[in-house]
């Protein structure tokens, strides 16, 4: 096992990930740009090191500063989280390099995995079906048509190099084929350094599936699939396991189909695979090469540390458990709250969070990168933490997390929560008919009107103001008639202004 | 009437509209409707099914059992004419600004440009996505505020328009 593990990310992941370390009796190093130096996740580690700019790719996606920092502070080994350099096969490789352990896959399965073509041919060859498509790049808008045409629409463009849902685009008519390949092009391009396109099938009213595989060098464990089929442009939002439309004959051929793709791959540690479900049949999407960002419901309802498997395997320590022993109790599901505002189009909203309060009960579990007086930053993810939570089954844990979303209290930014709380209301959502474009299907967004309890009391206070004649009389207003004890008034007021960002604007007497 | 509602240091932009017997209230796209009664010592408003009873002292709203430490700023009587409002009268010249902080990735127009309403004026970047700043009328910009790679704050000024006919393109 090593000693020293730098953690190269941010926020809720990499809390999340020096929690296991820790509890392992790994040293952890964490790491911050300029934006991040009063984030919450340099509190949770042993020690962090600066490693440049705000911008992405100054500090969290530089390389070398990564590496620099890992040397300074003599780690052995690096956790990259996921996003970031967490599927870049370049900075595994050069990790080996300089003699630092990689916690994640070798870098040629994961090179293999991150190109989608060559994904799709080596799961092809493994005999797993794959949706219907063509398994070479496009070279040109002729050569997109004739595809289009033998496979029929509505099509969609992938990038080669994409992820992350990131450069997809759906075509429905011959005649808008042509701007979306170019446009497709350029937003891969721009995203991967690299404008190359294949195209698949589109699948109508599909499932997105996903099976979570751990391998080391001799054992491999597939888990429980988990649903991720409530998304909004290709970002998944709601992830929940067992999903509703699986069944038991379905479930063994997905573990197995994705242990034995990502053996084939020649995989090691934790991966995804991720399939379409469609007409009863699942075809192979693609696979995500890292710990996922809905790896807690998955861990809530097999009692398996994913992270501590992942260090264990990495150090050459080898799986705790096999698939036999594996067990599942009860149900479990995840909303990841983004700073973003669902009545405004999801509008990202970074600012300062003036007060931050969890719910808190069994069965539920916050991983969470912020707290009162923590600043969001605009240059990266929207997502500040997740919403996890786990009972004996399906209905129970909406129920659960109906009563959790009312009980988060976020101030300072808009979040999504208000997007979740219209969503679990919904009848599809409810008999769990899912399907990738449900959120925008359904117009859930659009229906939103208020933002939750506490938006409702600002426009208490507006009324307030405005029908006593407060506003009309300027922006100050005289004190008269001190009702409240003037001491209690005094203590109050002390403790907002005394403590600077780190008081809770909420007082209770 | 519009105003700015600061209330523990968190920012709305408030629009209320008298109705019969209460109000609408508009927050940043949000809409609730109120009956409000004001008393000698407090206000009681009802919005929905919910009973608020407040107490105004000072910079302070009593709420309940919370305390919340109010601002009020920038009142205008107009509706509709604030930050985001729809533009009047040729000639005019408007502010745009951001509705959100960012980086601003691209600037589309320079001062002179003829623009339509709804053309892309700058192209903001925040968590990942890019947002796109429209002119909010036909016009020429004046003056752009911004350049390319900078970071900039909510409800900053990026450019200003003069509003009029477009030249014919």
């Amino acid at each position: 096992m090593f000693r020293r593990l730098l953690i190269a990310n941010r926020g809720e992941i990499a809390i999340r990930v020096a929690r296991t370390a820790r509890e392992m009796g790994v040293h952890c190093i964490g790491v911050y740009s300029e934006a991040d130096r009063g984030a919450l996740h340099r509190a949770a580690m042993d020690e962090t090191v600066a490693i440049g700019g705000p911008l992405p790719a100054d500090s969290y996606l530089h390389i070398a500063h990564v590496l620099q920092a890992a040397h300074d502070s003599h780690a052995d080994a690096i956790h990259p989280g996921y996003g970031f350099l967490s599927e870049n096969p370049t900075f595994a490789t050069r990790c080996a390099e300089e003699g630092l352990v990689f916690v994640g896959p070798p870098p040629d399965a994961m090179a293999l995995s991150g190109d989608k073509i060559a994904a799709r041919k080596s799961m092809a060859r493994l005999g797993v079906p794959v949706t219907a498509g063509v398994d070479r790049s496009l070279e040109s808008v002729e050569e997109a048509r004739a595809v289009a045409a033998e496979i029929g629409y509505p099509v969609l463009f992938k990038a080669t190099a994409g992820g992350g849902g990131i450069g997809m685009s759906r075509v429905d008519r011959p005649a808008d084929l042509a701007a979306a390949f170019e446009s497709a092009r350029s937003v891969a391009l721009a995203n991967f350094g690299n404008a190359d396109l294949f195209m698949e099938k589109y699948l109508r009213r599909a499932r997105h599936v996903e099976v979570q595989v751990l391998l080391d060098s001799r054992d491999g464990v597939g888990f429980v699939e988990r649903e991720c089929s409530v998304q909004r442009r290709h970002q998944k939002l709601v992830e929940e396991t067992p999903s509703p439309g699986v069944g038991r004959s379905l479930r063994s051929r997905l573990i197995d189909t994705a242990v034995r793709g990502l053996r084939g791959l020649g995989y090691r540690n934790a991966g995804t695979v991720e399939f379409l479900l469609h007409d009863g049949q699942y075809t192979f999407n693609e696979v995500n090469a890292r710990l996922q960002v809905e790896h807690p419901i998955t861990e809530l309802v097999t009692g398996v540390d994913l992270v501590r498997q992942q260090i264990r395997i990495a150090a050459g320590d080898g799986l705790e458990i096999s698939q036999s022993e594996l067990t599942r109790h009860g149900h479990a599901m995840e909303c990841r709250v983004n700073a973003e505002d669902p009545i405004r189009n999801f509008l990202p909203s970074p600012g300062r969070i003036v007060s931050y309060r969890e719910p808190t009960g069994s069965g539920v579990r916050i991983d969470s990168g912020v707290t009162t007086g923590s600043v969001v930053p605009p240059y990266y993810d929207p997502l500040i933490a997740k919403l996890i939570v786990h009972t004996r089954n399906r209905g129970e844990t909406i129920q659960r997390m109906r009563r959790s979303i009312e009980a988060y209290e976020i101030r300072g930014v808009q979040t999504n929560l208000p997007f979740h709380r219209e969503l679990l209301r919904r009848r599809e959502f409810v008999h769990g008919d899912l399907w990738t474009t449900m959120v925008a299907d359904l117009r859930i967004a659009a229906r939103l009107r208020s933002r939750g309890p506490w938006e409702e009391r600002v426009a208490a206070i507006a009324a307030a103001l405005v029908a006593s004649g407060q506003v009309a009389r300027g922006a100050t207003f005289p004190i008269e008639r001190p009702s409240v004890a003037k001491w209690a008034l005094v203590g109050r007021r002390e403790r907002l202004e005394g403590g600077g960002h780190a008081v809770s604007p909420r007082r209770r007497r | 009437m519009r105003f700015r509602l600061d209330v523990d240091g968190e920012r709305r932009e408030i629009e209320v509209e008298p109705i019969a017997g209460g109000f609408v209230i508009r927050i940043d796209g949000a809409t609730y409707r109120a009956r409000a009664r004001p008393h000698a010592d407090f206000v009681d408003v009802r919005i929905g099914a919910k009973q608020y009873r407040l107490r105004v002292q000072g910079n302070e709203a009593i709420l309940g059992d919370e305390v919340h430490r109010l601002r009020i700023a920038d009142v205008s009587e107009e509706r509709g004419a604030g930050i985001e409002g729809r533009p009047t009268g040729k000639g005019a010249v408007v502010d745009v600004r951001s509705s959100m902080p960012g980086r601003v990735v691209r600037v589309a127009v320079a001062a002179g440009t003829h623009v339509r309403r709804g053309q892309t004026l700058v192209i903001l970047e925040a968590m990942k996505m890019q947002n796109e700043i429209p002119a909010p009328g036909d016009g020429v910009v004046r003056q752009v505020a911004v350049a390319e790679g900078e970071t900039i704050t909510a409800d900053r000024v990026v450019a200003s328009i003069e509003l009029g006919a477009p030249a014919a393109s």
